[in-house]
């Protein structure tokens, strides 16, 4: 009895929350509108190496990881990379003055519900994960640092060069 | 361990677990993000300014950094 009670309290002490997504997991299964209201899913971008990108108006360095992603995106866009931003602007209006401010060619999509957040159990905002072209997570960075740059453009086109599966 | 004191400890252990805040996620962090939400209202001259007349009230000039030579061991 004494045995089993300590045990039940280390394990209560002990749950922790959600495992985050991380390096080596599957991209979860996520449908979300685009600027004009159609619907992407996620998982028909299976074969292209994808930055999903999670960003918000009010966040710093988001406005800071914009102009690098643009420039990913009109370099590699060509050779299989697609970028997808995700917006968890609870005002669309916001995400929008923040799109007129910082172009986006790339692919934006809009989670006003924020089902994305405990979804991937984001860590910090913004956060982007490169997923390989079969479907499985291979890098998550927190945040956006210069210094992150050469590391995720590494990151990413070991994963462009990957064999198409 | 009796069973009053078995009970006890779960009682405690399910109290102790009701302290616990649900933190604020990350894409939450929307209204303390702004510039607003800082100890120094985002105004870097006031903040300058107050701490300027915070630290000679106090005699204390200099007294608003960290002591050492960044060694960490201050």
């Amino acid at each position: 009895m004494a045995k089993r009670s300590w045990i039940l309290l280390l394990a209560a002490a002990l749950a922790a929350p959600a495992l985050a997504l991380d390096k080596g997991d599957a991209l979860p299964p996520l449908v979300l509108p685009t600027a004009d209201g159609t619907p992407l899913d996620l998982a028909s971008l299976r074969g292209q190496v994808v930055l999903v990108d999670f960003w918000a108006s009010w966040c710093g360095p988001c406005r800071e990881s914009f102009p690098w992603f643009a420039e990913m995106h009109d370099k590699l866009a060509a050779r299989g990379l697609r970028i997808v931003a995700i917006s968890l602007d609870e005002e669309r209006k916001d995400a929008d003055r923040f799109l007129a401010m910082h172009p986006a060619p790339f692919t934006v999509l809009f989670d006003a519900e924020a089902i994305s957040g405990p979804l991937f159990a984001l860590p910090a905002m913004p956060s982007s994960y490169l997923v390989g072209r079969d479907g499985i997570v291979r890098a998550r960075h927190a945040g956006f640092r210069a210094k992150d740059r050469d590391a995720l453009a590494a990151e990413i086109e070991a994963a462009l060069v990957e064999p198409t599966p | 361990m009796t069973r009053a004191r078995a009970i006890v400890l779960w009682c405690a252990v399910c109290v102790l677990a009701a302290c616990a805040t649900t933190p604020v996620q990350p894409w939450q962090k929307r209204q303390l993000a702004q510039r607003a939400m800082r100890f120094d209202g985002g105004n870097a001259l006031e903040a300058d300014f107050a701490t300027q007349v915070a630290t000679s009230r106090e005699a204390a000039r200099g007294g608003d950094g960290v002591g050492g030579g960044g060694c960490g061991c201050n």
